[in-house]
């Protein structure tokens, strides 16, 4: 393999590897959880939000994006 | 010793390859310096989780809007540019509290994740 | 303060090999599960290529021997006493995890748009809105193309489309440690199906994106 070639398998396993490393993977310590009953409450707002929206693309209805 | 090129195990035929992601040298750092309670940060992840989703739902109704036709040149260029700069900002921000992309997108137990 | 590297089916003895700083890797073993770690007086702690792969290769020497949750980089704790915690605490969860796994590796997959170039600074808003819409578009085909035929050859699987500037589309795959070269194949068959889009596989990995979002 010329050295170009090794420098580009360098960078192609890398990229995968920091995509593990530090977007994967156990977490332990440090994790938030904002448990207060108001906040579960916005969180499944949200996802209705996105059920009804979803369902509005797919029937075709353009949504107002003023 | 650093490089492990072994762990190739099918080469991509093209000459250049994008760049590793330049979150790599500021995101853990930011995130190892954090709070200790951690509570900014965790209100900083619910606040960025909800402003990216709504970019991303807003972008793809601009998207479809496209496809269908229903907007004109102008509307494209400013939508465009407003996104281009809601995405930037969006990276200074999740540079600044340590968060990836995978933290912005919660898990909320039975309904699945949420993006 | 200690560095943690996996979390393991139990393990007896030294791990026989050193992590981050040279440090000798020790394991913890409590309620079913080991933990890996390492203990340091202090450690600088950046997201370097030579740490990730010392993190990583301490992984894959865990995985030689036996079924490993490993840890996102950059996890350290107080204290054994705050190890052991975690792991009587995360018992349950680790143990279905781990059973989920056993045998299993992960490979990663990843298609790139080699013919367009990566977008410089800004435009204007009219090209950045065709580029999102086109990378979207191939990003699906992709999904489609790549992403189905390889999620059949695996026993669990993720897949994002045009998840970043220049990449189409990225896909994790578990897969059973004997199937890796078949995978390899498929992928290569897939590739020269498709002149012109660039994929790549790389792995084994340990199964970094199918341990589920986190938390002890």
């Amino acid at each position: 393999m010329t050295a170009s070639e090794v420098a580009r398998q360098q960078d192609v396993a890398l990229i995968d590897l920091v995509d593990r490393l530090l977007d994967s993977g156990v977490v332990l310590a440090g994790d938030i959880t904002l448990a207060v009953a108001d906040i579960d409450l916005v969180y499944v707002g949200l996802r209705a939000l996105i059920s009804s929206v979803a369902a509005a693309e797919r029937e075709g209805v353009a949504l107002p994006l003023r | 010793m650093s490089a492990r090129p072994d762990k190739v195990l099918v080469d991509p035929l093209a000459a250049e390859w994008p760049a590793p992601r330049p979150e790599l040298g500021d995101a853990l750092s930011r995130r190892i310096n954090a709070d200790p309670e951690g509570v900014e940060q965790g209100l900083a992840q619910l606040v960025l989780t909800i402003v990216e989703l709504l970019r991303q739902l807003m972008e793809r109704q601009a998207l479809h809007r496209i496809e269908g036709g229903t907007l004109d040149e102008d509307e494209i260029e400013r939508l465009g540019r407003t996104f281009m700069l809601l995405e930037q900002r969006m990276d200074e921000l999740k540079d600044e509290f340590g968060l990836t992309d995978r933290d912005l997108n919660l898990n909320l137990g039975p309904l699945g994740d949420l993006m | 303060m200690i560095y943690l590297y996996a979390i393991t089916e139990p393990l007896d003895g030294a791990a026989g090999v050193t992590g981050l700083a040279g440090a000798r890797v020790e394991l913890l073993s409590t309620g079913g599960v080991s933990g890996a770690y390492s203990a340091h007086e202090e450690l600088e702690l950046t997201a370097d290529p030579d740490l990730l792969w010392a993190h990583e290769g301490v992984v894959e020497a865990l995985m030689a021997r036996a079924t490993v949750l490993p840890l996102r980089f950059g996890t350290t704790l107080a204290d054994v006493a705050a190890l052991r915690d975690a792991l009587d605490g995360g018992r349950e969860r680790y143990g279905e995890l781990l059973q989920r796994l056993r045998g299993r590796v992960e490979l990663a997959v990843r298609v790139v748009d080699a013919s367009s170039p990566e977008p410089e600074s800004p435009g204007d808003g009219s090209r950045y809105l065709a580029d999102r819409l086109a990378t979207r578009r191939e990003g699906r085909l992709a999904e489609e193309q790549i992403h189905a035929p390889l999620a059949r050859l695996a026993a669990a699987s993720e897949s994002a489309v045009a998840p970043a500037a220049g990449t189409l589309l990225r896909g994790a795959y578990l897969v059973e440690t004997g199937e890796v070269d078949r995978f390899a194949r498929r992928v290569r068959e897939l590739q020269s199906g498709h002149p012109d889009l660039q994929v790549s596989c790389t792995g084994p990995w340990a199964p970094y994106s199918f341990v589920g979002n986190g938390s002890a």
